[in-house]
């Protein structure tokens, strides 16, 4: 080949390569002209973009044979000294991906090299309120930028961020703010009322607050000011793989929440095994995440999964209501969208605009977790916009997902089966392996795991034992290997000597057309023997009458054995939900025990 | 950073099956087309250094080496496609 060809083909192909594939054909168009053979060799070139990504080494990782046994899948070595913002921000500048699009949010975009040098100001700024290595930074922010500046500029300083849901009450900050012993906290200009209404008496450790968004205020640090002033130049903390990096607060249904302390490489874990394992994520990919990047799912979805292979992360900082979502879809074009099953329920519920159906046709996948998303709206969602949803199980100790379903091999209802990667076991109450197809404890091998909860040495010890992770989760595996949610190990009901599993009967009422929600819970007889109870939201405009609560247990009957049906239906207006939406069970359980 | 020897590359590679004779062909390929990207591939493929290792030994930026890297592994994958 000619150098000038050559040379012609390479600055084409870089050229291209610094564009969205919707603008590729229109900038090849003009680049070649007339030239076909010109145009037919770059386009031949590029074509292999996303496999090169992924062939002969993936930056930063090693493999080589690992001191322990992780099924079907490369082992993943990292080198002892390891800075996750180094892996996840710093490596897109001598990779050549300066100029390209790492955060979309609103108008607003933000290049790689953007993102870099204001990662590079917040972790200089940071050190000039006083922040050191291992100490926590608490993050109460909405999904901007600036989420991915503060929580990559803590951790480059070797600083541990603390992202915290923007849904709680002041007296849960202020338990947060104690546990975490964070000095600095940058917030939200909105959500700072919430921190400022807890007496300062009540603080014992915070000092100084960085407000994003937010002009001169007295006793708050402006974000911009701090940034601005501060070096862009940062050389990361040369921190081990198993220092720690961040923490993310464990949202049980009962009790306080717990901090799990997530290490260095656990994000670089989650995003080989599920992000690139299962997803096949790649730079041209263009993440959009409902739940928010304060969860370890979103964290994941919106956050370090893009970031990792030098993809777009599209953010919406408002609340995720239908027409916002389906708003981002359109405007944005997402290829992978993550989201829950209660939104997804939303999005089903909202009738197509004008006569024309929402255009989904960027999405390659659609993911969702928190929890089992019901078989019926995965046909609804396919039927109606012909997108399958990779339904898949994770936990905030694990940081993502543990088990999910794979792109053309879904198995409607179920989690799916085990990541390459990772192992998972079910056991009875004695931890011995159950039998195929009965329901038993998940307990789950993952290197992505937590080391601890904080501060919570005994609650450590009953859910991590050595590499396995007790999910809380009870699960059964059919005959080729999915796993099937039978609820929560503390919500199984144990009926005339048989576990029933609530979450089953539920799958069975919410396919009621009369039905909006439902839940099924535990109530003692006169012989203080357990029965189930249905508790019913119904659609609007439906009544709650005996009658109807017969043709529900008939309906239930109908589908499911006998024994499975509930004794009896409440209906209610609305249900008991913690402030990240989740069901809270046993506030139920108290109502229909009065 | 550990280097890697000749030996030890195919247990980076993702690909189980990729043929390292053909891969060292492809090379030769490339070197006539592109000497410097050919040598960016040996230094970082089979000699284990780092983008910016490498971007020393060559002379050129890390970014050079960075676009390099990414256009040498494509011309392979192109070049390797078109033998099987």
């Amino acid at each position: 080949m000619e150098p000038e060809l050559w040379r012609r083909i390479e600055e084409l192909c870089q050229g291209a390569m610094e564009l969205d594939q919707s603008r590729r054909g229109e900038f090849l168009e003009r680049s070649c002209g007339a030239d076909k053979e010109l145009r037919r060799r770059v386009e031949a070139l590029l074509a292999h973009e996303t496999k090169a990504e992924h062939f002969i080494e993936s930056p930063a990782l090693e493999a080589e044979e690992s001191d322990f046994a992780m099924t079907s899948a490369p082992p993943i070595v990292l080198t002892d000294e390891f800075n996750a913002a180094a892996y996840f921000i710093d490596r897109h500048i001598p990779e050549g991906r300066g100029a390209k699009v790492a955060i979309e949010c609103g108008d607003i975009q933000v290049s790689y090299r953007q993102l870099f040098e204001r990662v590079n100001q917040l972790g200089n700024g940071l050190r000039s309120v006083g922040v050191r290595i291992e100490e926590r930074v608490f993050l109460l922010l909405f999904d901007t930028p600036e989420f991915a500046v503060s929580f990559f500029g803590a951790i480059k300083i070797g600083a541990i961020p603390v992202p915290v849901n923007t849904l709680l009450k002041p007296a849960d900050y202020a338990y947060l703010l104690n546990n975490s012993r964070a000095r600095v906290a940058i917030i939200s200009q909105s959500l700072l009322s919430l921190v400022q209404a807890i007496p300062k008496h009540r603080l014992r450790y915070l000092e100084t607050i960085i407000a994003v968004g937010a002009g001169p205020l007295a006793g708050v640090v402006p974000f911009e000011e701090l940034t601005q002033k501060s070096s862009s130049t940062l050389d990361a903390e040369p921190t081990s793989k198993d220092d720690a990096a961040f923490w993310l607060y464990s949202s049980g249904s009962t009790g306080q929440p717990k901090a799990c302390v997530h290490l260095q490489h656990d994000m670089v874990v989650s995003t080989e095994r599920y992000a690139k394992g299962i997803l096949n994520i790649s730079e041209n990919d263009r993440c959009f995440s409902v739940a928010k990047l304060f969860f370890a799912y979103g964290l994941g979805n919106g956050l370090y999964f893009p970031l990792a292979v030098g993809a777009t992360s599209i953010l919406l900082p408002g609340p995720p209501k239908p027409q916002n979502v389906f708003e981002v879809l359109e405007r944005h074009r997402p290829t992978l969208f993550f989201s829950v099953p209660s939104n997804y329920t939303k999005l089903l519920s909202n009738p197509p605009p004008d006569g024309r159906e929402f255009d989904l046709s960027s999405v390659r996948h659609a993911i969702s977790a928190g929890e089992a998303l019901p078989a019926t709206v995965f046909h609804r969602f396919n039927e109606r916009f012909g997108v399958e949803i990779l339904d898949a199980i994770g936990s905030t100790e694990a940081l993502h997902m543990m088990i999910s379903n794979r792109p053309g091999a879904v198995r409607p209802g179920s989690s799916g089966t085990i990541i390459p990667g990772f192992e998972a076991r079910i056991v009875d109450d004695n931890n011995r392996t159950v039998a195929q197809g009965e329901a038993g404890n998940l307990l789950v091998r993952a290197d992505s795991v937590c080391a601890c909860y904080w501060n919570q040495h005994e609650k450590t010890k009953d859910t991590i034992e050595g590499h396995w992770i007790r999910t809380g989760d009870k699960y059964y595996q059919d005959e080729d290997g999915y796993f099937w949610y039978a609820g929560r190990s503390d919500d199984m009901l144990k009926v005339s000597g048989m576990w029933i599993s609530p979450i089953e009967i539920e799958g069975v009422l919410i396919e009621h057309p009369a039905v909006q929600e439902a839940a099924v819970v535990a109530r003692a007889d006169q012989d203080g023997l357990t029965k189930p109870v249905a508790c019913i939201v119904l659609r609007d405009g439906v009544s709650g009458t005996p009658e109807l609560a017969r043709k529900l247990q008939d309906f239930v009957v109908s589908r499911l054995p006998v024994f499975k049906r509930p004794h009896a239906v409440e209906f209610f207006s609305e249900f008991p939900k913690t402030a990240s939406g989740k069901l809270q069970r046993f506030k139920l359980r108290t109502a229909v025990n009065r | 950073m550990p280097h890697i020897c000749l030996e030890d590359a195919p247990s980076v590679c993702n690909e189980p099956d990729a043929n390292i004779v053909a891969l060292d062909d492809a090379l030769k390929a490339l070197a006539e087309v592109d000497d410097r990207k050919s040598r960016v591939v040996e230094l970082k493929f089979f000699g284990g250094l780092s983008i910016e290792e490498t971007a020393e030994v060559v002379g050129v930026s890390p970014e050079t080496v960075g676009r390099d890297w990414k256009l040498a592994k494509m011309w392979l994958l192109h070049e390797l496609s078109g033998r099987n």
